[in-house]
């Protein structure tokens, strides 16, 4: 399958999703409220009541959107260079990123169950994925990026090559 | 030390300025053509393309607005910083490469340049231009304006400037960051941003180990604090709910790889190999001055809830409060240097990208010729945008900020929607197509207007700006499978096929 129609399809989910979003009803103060007592602060309120109506639908469409980020990493290595390792990597980062969420939701759906929650770090442990996990998964790809230069983002061949290619068309111009 | 805070502060900044100077006196020995003054002929090293990157892309915001967020909503804008190495890595995976090879082939000094090359479009040339200079003049207002009220409120501490206006404040930090970007374009702007985001990241880990140790108990004393006090604050979506989380992180991961300001800087390296080094520069950089804006606001909303300080009278007080009570005077100057580095790398890449929209992609797209000496007309654009932002800049402080709104509206989900897919996408797809282009820039345009003239209500606080990003994605990809595909010009081809 192209790369582009899963593309294509991780958005229409979240196009699908977001009609739902539309479509389902919306509790009062489901973006918070104003604090009580102090100005300029805002409060969450019943974090139950305002995420039952849409957490299938965040988990949805999260996940989608991730699987999206996966692709679009992977549809930007050539294709001749898209190796095993390549896609060993791609695949790393993209799951970690995935199992990230899936446990931030769902310690956080079991700590809306529960009242319940360890402190993992300095944060409530759902906190604890957002902080620590969201940036580190997404670090992976960084790593790829830099252990994986020579060998499926810009090879000595692809830089060879690109020598060459500026030689033939800088002075021969664009239409050659 | 303590009797002497304003005076350090002050000549930290004082300090800071003359540096920016003196750095466009220098640049201006080095600017000869408009290859120089937009993409500073493509000779930078990659220290200087890793912190131009990321310093440009963490503007007056992530040192003012975000630690005000975090204040106000919780955990709820991290998921606004914390996308950085997945958002920086998207654009080095997508774009560095390609651009670059780009630009050596067609000596392009712009994205509309690239845009068009891309494409074989002028329609597409001009759209893009046209998005930039809406967006820069919208970010450019709020930058001005961010750093005149900083420096009114530090001056107006002090017995001689204690009456000193706005209108002054605005042309005194204007004039400093017109001077060098005029006089050395982005030679001038890149060599600040090195200062400016070795400033800012030093400012950024002393801010973070001065906040953890506010209470006995570090970070979990202040989580349990905010935990009594509303349970959401802390929890991982904060107080604005699971939507608003994850649009942000989609607007803001996905489209980082959308900002001209940044993508174009993707142009300027020297050797296309230094990218191994700058994208790992960059997302450090950046991850280092974010710990900033997230302990800043975590820790003044609890000392506020536990009572040991008073309520703040607006949210974006968080970081000046919290550096005159907690910080050490050396480190307040720092970082209010920081702050100045902050907005005014953001505010010269911007000028330097709409003066090329204005001066290079515009007559381009219209004339099919650029204009004759576009140095100096390159200097003039940058001294008449400045003009026109800090017009715009006051105007939406004293009699109506409607406009600057609007104008802001066009700022980073516009950018995202408008170049996301044609470029980030684009560059790595040959079936996409010019008639896919002009509909994605346009609907971006169109869906952002809209939703900013409407005023309407989105459900669960889901971003205008996602939904524009998401839409102009789908309607690129549609669009392009239902248009006939264009031949590709060798040389592109080439550079896509590498």
């Amino acid at each position: 399958m192209k790369l582009i129609y899963s593309i294509f399809a991780m958005l229409i989910i979240v196009a699908a999703c977001v009609g739902a979003i539309f479509l389902v009803g919306e509790p009062d103060a489901s973006t918070g409220t104003a604090h009580a007592s102090i100005d300029a602060l805002q409060v969450g309120g019943d974090g139950l009541a305002r995420f039952q109506p849409v957490a299938n639908i965040a988990l949805l469409t999260f996940s989608a959107m991730l699987i999206m980020f996966g692709i679009l990493l992977y549809l930007g290595i050539s294709e001749h260079r898209r190796t095993r390792q390549c896609k060993a990597w791609i695949a790393t980062g993209t799951i970690a990123l995935l199992i990230v969420w899936w446990s931030m939701f769902g310690t956080y759906s079991a700590y809306l169950a529960s009242g319940e929650f360890p402190m993992i770090l300095g944060f409530p442990l759902p906190t604890a994925f957002t902080v620590y996990g969201l940036w580190l998964a997404g670090f992976i790809f960084v790593v790829a990026y830099v252990v994986g230069f020579r060998s499926f983002i810009f090879t000595k061949d692809d830089e060879e090559a690109y020598h060459e290619l500026v030689e033939k068309f800088k002075d021969h111009g664009s239409t050659d | 030390m303590e009797a002497y805070r304003q005076p350090i502060i002050l000549g930290s900044l004082l300090v800071y300025l003359v540096l920016c100077i003196g750095i466009g006196i220098w640049a201006l020995r080095r600017t000869k053509s408009a290859g120089d003054f937009f993409v500073a002929g493509r000779s930078l090293g990659p220290a200087v393309v890793g912190l131009a990157i990321f310093s440009s892309t963490m503007s007056g915001f992530g040192f003012v607005g975000g630690p005000g967020l975090v204040y106000s909503t919780g955990i709820s804008s991290l998921w606004m910083c914390l996308t950085s190495p997945l958002g920086l890595a998207l654009g080095f995976y997508l774009v560095a490469k390609r651009i670059r090879i780009v630009a050596e082939l067609r000596n392009t000094v712009s994205l509309p340049d690239v845009v068009a090359a891309r494409y074989d479009s002028e329609a597409a040339r001009l759209l893009t231009a046209i998005t930039i200079i809406l967006g820069v003049m919208g970010y450019m207002a709020t930058q001005i304006l961010a750093m005149a009220i900083v420096l009114k409120t530090l001056l107006s501490t002090t017995a001689i400037f204690a009456d000193i206006s706005l209108i002054t404040c605005a042309l005194m930090s204007t004039a400093v960051l017109l001077f060098y970007s005029v006089t050395g374009g982005i030679i001038a702007s890149v060599y600040t941003d090195l200062v400016q985001g070795s400033v800012m990241v030093v400012a950024g880990v002393l801010v973070f180990i001065t906040a953890i140790n506010v209470f006995d108990g570090g970070m979990q004393e202040a989580s349990t604090i905010l935990f009594a006090d509303d349970p959401e604050t802390i929890m991982p979506f904060g107080t604005v709910g699971v939507i608003t989380c994850i649009g942000w992180f989609f607007m803001f991961g996905l489209g980082v790889a959308g900002q001209p300001h940044v993508i174009t800087k993707m142009m300027m390296n020297k050797n296309l190999s230094d990218n191994r080094t700058i994208l790992p520069l960059a997302v450090l950089g950046y991850i280092m001055t974010a710990l900033l804006w997230i302990s800043i606001g975590l820790i003044m909303r609890s000392v506020v809830i536990a009572g040991l300080e008073d309520p703040l009278s607006a949210p974006d007080q968080a970081a000046p409060v919290f550096l005159t009570v907690f910080a050490n005077p050396l480190l307040a100057g720092v970082v209010f240097a920081g702050l100045f580095a902050a907005i005014m790398s953001t505010a010269d890449s911007f000028l330097n990208i709409g003066a090329a929209a204005i001066i290079h992609d515009i007559p381009q797209a219209l004339r099919g010729r650029p204009l004759e000496n576009e140095l100096l007309w390159a200097r003039w654009a940058t001294f008449g945008l400045c003009v026109i932002a800090i017009a715009f800049a006051l105007y939406s402080y004293y009699i109506n900020n409607r406009l600057v709104a609007l104008l802001g509206a066009f700022g980073w989900g516009t950018f995202a929607a408008a170049i996301v897919p044609v470029v980030v996408v684009g560059l790595n797809w040959q079936r996409a197509t010019k008639q896919a282009a002009v509909a994605a820039v346009a609907s971006s345009l169109l869906i952002n207007f809209f939703i900013e003239i409407s005023d309407v209500a989105i459900p669960y606080g889901l971003p205008g700006g996602f939904l524009a990003l998401a839409s102009s994605m789908t309607i690129f990809i549609a669009v392009s499978l239902v248009t006939p595909q264009g031949v590709l010009k060798p040389d592109i081809r080439a550079a896509m096929e590498l």
